[in-house]
């Protein structure tokens, strides 16, 4: 049986997330990454757990958001280690937990 | 569908045959040769009409013509939002681009993308290997347009950020191939 630590976006952060850097206005992708993304992660990797993140609830996401976010993450530990301890949960866009998926694989691309 | 045509166009030629055989070597029938053109004409359009009717008519009917028809209305609403996302940046065309029309553009994109994935299934139900290897390019359409909007060079949620004509103009191209995809894909359903 799996311990989950959540992250619930909309709830923890905020409902209407930003771009990619500070600079491109509050609510960022970066700021998201070092405030949460990061250390729950971190969290769930010592505790052995899942990292559940809950993308309902907000108004959107921009492809920068996410691109700094799980991107960077991918970046700092590898793509199979993300997506080995990593959970998305987005039952408001369907197509949302492919894309990041498919941004944690391609990193770089992002 | 066309086997069977076929199939029946040689019985019915075959059962002719046997039966003028019949009728020219049998005794106890006894051909009327005055027979009236227009009452042999009516005869083979009505034994025409029953066949025909339950093999052609009756299939297309069954031919999950309801379905297409709604799939089709579904796409129609999808293209509608993305015009609405297009008309509404164009609208903001050198001006300040707000933090609440940045976050009205990502709301839009959310309802357009879900549209697409919420019909996908149906779509995928009709079995038909076009339409879903175009139901999937159209998928990465959108999500191609939503990159270009939103990506790195994208709008910001800042105050201060000028949404810029040249942006916009860069925005044209996977604007019209999503829209191009989805009239593709209505196309390709109605025919399916």
């Amino acid at each position: 049986m799996n311990k989950y630590i959540e992250i619930n976006v909309s709830h923890d952060f905020t409902d209407a997330p930003g771009a990619r850097n500070p600079q491109d206005g509050p609510d960022s992708g970066e700021v998201f990454y070092n405030r949460l993304l990061l250390p729950k992660f971190e969290e769930a990797l010592k505790t052995k757990s899942i990292l559940l993140v809950d993308m309902d609830g907000t108004f959107g996401y921009a492809t920068s958001f996410i691109s700094e976010s799980f991107g960077s993450l991918s970046m700092k530990f590898g793509p199979e280690l993300v997506l080995k301890n990593i959970k998305i949960k987005s039952d408001e866009d369907d197509g949302l937990k492919t894309y990041i998926k498919s941004t944690i694989k391609n990193p770089e691309k992002a | 569908m066309k086997k069977r045509y076929y199939v029946l166009l040689i019985m019915t030629f075959t059962t002719g045959l046997y039966l003028g055989f019949i009728f020219k070597n049998v005794p106890f029938f006894e051909l009327n040769t005055k027979i009236d053109i227009v009452a042999a004409g009516n005869l083979l359009l009505v034994l025409f009409l029953a066949l025909l009717i339950p093999l052609y008519v009756t299939d297309k009917l069954g031919d999950k013509r309801s379905e297409k028809n709604l799939l089709i209305e579904e796409l129609v609403i999808l293209c509608q939002k993305l015009e609405r996302i297009n008309n509404f940046l164009e609208s903001r065309a050198d001006q300040t681009f707000s933090a609440e029309d940045f976050i009205k553009t990502l709301s839009l994109f959310k309802s357009a993308r879900q549209h697409l994935w919420s019909i996908e299934t149906a779509l995928t139900q009709l079995e038909q290997t076009e339409v879903t290897n175009q139901t999937n390019e159209l998928k990465k359409k959108i999500t191609a347009y939503w990159e270009s909007v939103t990506g790195p060079k994208g709008i910001k949620k800042n105050d201060s950020y000028t949404l810029k004509r040249t942006f916009l103009f860069s925005l044209h191209l996977p604007y019209e191939h999503t829209q191009s995809h989805a009239r593709k894909l209505k196309f390709i359903i109605n025919k399916a």
